[in-house]
């Protein structure tokens, strides 16, 4: 993956694995367990990731500065130190955002040549709407 | 004793996991490795917590192929001295490596990835001890002429008795089984004596011995004192049977008509998994995958390599 560039639309379409963990995110800042099951439970169950596909993502994320570390702990006495937090980066909410957008003008298209109908929104990886 | 199991369970898990993470080129394991092995104990205990030993071995045949798609990027990547994991396979062959290298490496991981989960498998499922006692089974003969006739069905009727409720009841009474299992595998529920019985009756079998009387009843349970004690009871309990059905010729002394000829010992070593058995297979088919993948991984190198061979003499750069 390049470098962010001016234009978010650049980097798109992403993949689907880049994609949920972005929506992930979108939620706050998370480690890597709690994406895993933010994307488990968004997707209903429908994807598992296993570390080597989290991590792999989490790398390309990182390295296309789409994502960061962040050092704040959201409660230190209930959590474990060595776990690792990760958070959306300026540039990585406006390329979710692009790519939800994107999802959704494909979804309209459908729509419009009623190949689906309202309810199959919900069903938008990451249950986006 | 649930939570020592568990326990010794993940950790068998981690170390193989952990062992496996060697897969990942050196600078992705240093950076993400301690990451990827915390993540991985939380799904095992997710899995635990969801249906114990099966969920553990949901989350193997669930992570397995991940670890060994992602490591294979991760090396041709790192071979091609990319920094990011982009890029499929045939992509990445592109690079100009020679096809006997890709083919030695991705024989190399197949084939170890494939051993390891083999080994991982055989070492998560659930052991079991097998015991025999052996009886010696006479029919009862209320006249003379009757003592003298061969009745070819004793045997088969027998072994159905055996495996019959009026035998095996008196066994789950005698070692309390409703109790028991309910406790080892229920939660502490209290099995009903039919839940009892039909479990009883997949852990036992029943063969006669060929060209004798005798009848080998193999019990087989995850611990090998109480596949004994089970064995032992079954045997004693259709000895009770046959005296207490007995309707020979009231006169005389009540024959012997149940002999108990070898009584079960606790195994020394389980019976299932094969685990030399199972590795080996393993390796085979850890061998057969390699060499598929292997062969096509070079293949795609060198139809790869050619195309760009072509290019650059057409172009003359």
């Amino acid at each position: 993956m390049a470098k962010p560039e001016n234009d978010p639309t650049s980097q798109l379409p992403l993949t689907p694995a880049v994609f949920h963990v972005l929506l992930a995110l979108a939620g706050g800042e998370r480690h890597g367990y709690a994406i895993m099951q933010e994307v488990m439970q968004s997707t209903e169950g429908q994807i598992k990731m296993g570390p080597g596909t989290l991590y792999g993502t989490v790398k390309r994320l990182l390295e296309a500065q789409l994502i960061e570390e962040s050092d704040n702990r959201p409660d230190p006495h209930l959590d474990d130190e060595r776990r690792r937090y990760y958070r959306l980066t300026g540039v990585g909410e406006q390329v979710v955002r692009a790519e939800a957008r994107r999802y959704a003008d494909i979804v309209a298209i459908a729509r419009g040549k009623k190949v689906i109908g309202k309810a199959a929104l919900v069903s938008l990886p990451g249950g986006c709407q | 004793m649930k939570t020592e199991s568990r326990d010794a369970e993940f950790r068998i898990s981690q170390m193989i996991y952990k062992r496996l993470l060697l897969a990942y080129p050196r600078s992705h394991r240093v950076e993400y490795g301690p990451a990827m092995g915390q993540l991985f104990r939380d799904q095992c205990r997710d899995a635990w917590n969801e249906s114990r030993n099966w969920g553990l071995l949901k989350l193997w045949l669930r992570v397995l192929p991940d670890l060994a798609g992602t490591s294979i990027m991760e090396r041709l990547a790192a071979l091609r001295g990319r920094k990011t994991m982009t890029g499929k396979l045939a992509s990445v062959s592109t690079s100009g490596a020679a096809p006997t290298i890709v083919f030695a490496l991705v024989f190399g991981i197949v084939f170890g990835l494939t051993l390891v989960v083999a080994t991982a498998i055989t070492f998560i499922l659930p052991e079991s001890y097998a015991s025999t006692a052996r009886v010696l089974v006479k029919p009862t003969a209320t006249t003379s002429a009757q003592a003298q006739t061969y009745d070819p069905y004793f045997i088969q009727t027998t072994v159905e008795i055996m495996k019959s409720p009026a035998v095996l009841n008196p066994v789950i009474d005698a070692l309390n089984l409703d109790q028991t299992w309910g406790k080892k595998y229920f939660n502490g529920a209290l099995l009903k004596s039919s839940e009892t019985l039909e479990i009883l009756k997949q852990r036992v079998q029943l063969a006669p011995v060929r060209n004798t009387s005798l009848i080998a009843i193999t019990v087989y349970s995850d611990d090998r004192e109480e596949a004994a004690q089970i064995a032992n009871a079954i045997a004693g309990a259709y000895r009770d049977y046959r005296v207490a059905t007995y309707d020979g010729p009231k006169s005389l002394s009540q024959p012997v008509l149940v002999q108990i000829t070898d009584p079960a010992e606790p195994g020394l070593a389980p019976v299932k998994p094969n685990k030399p058995l199972n590795i080996a297979l393993g390796g085979m088919f850890g061998a057969f995958l390699g060499l598929i993948a292997g062969s096509l991984s070079a293949f795609i190198t060198f139809k790869a390599g050619s195309t760009r061979r072509k290019r650059a003499a057409a172009t003359g750069v």
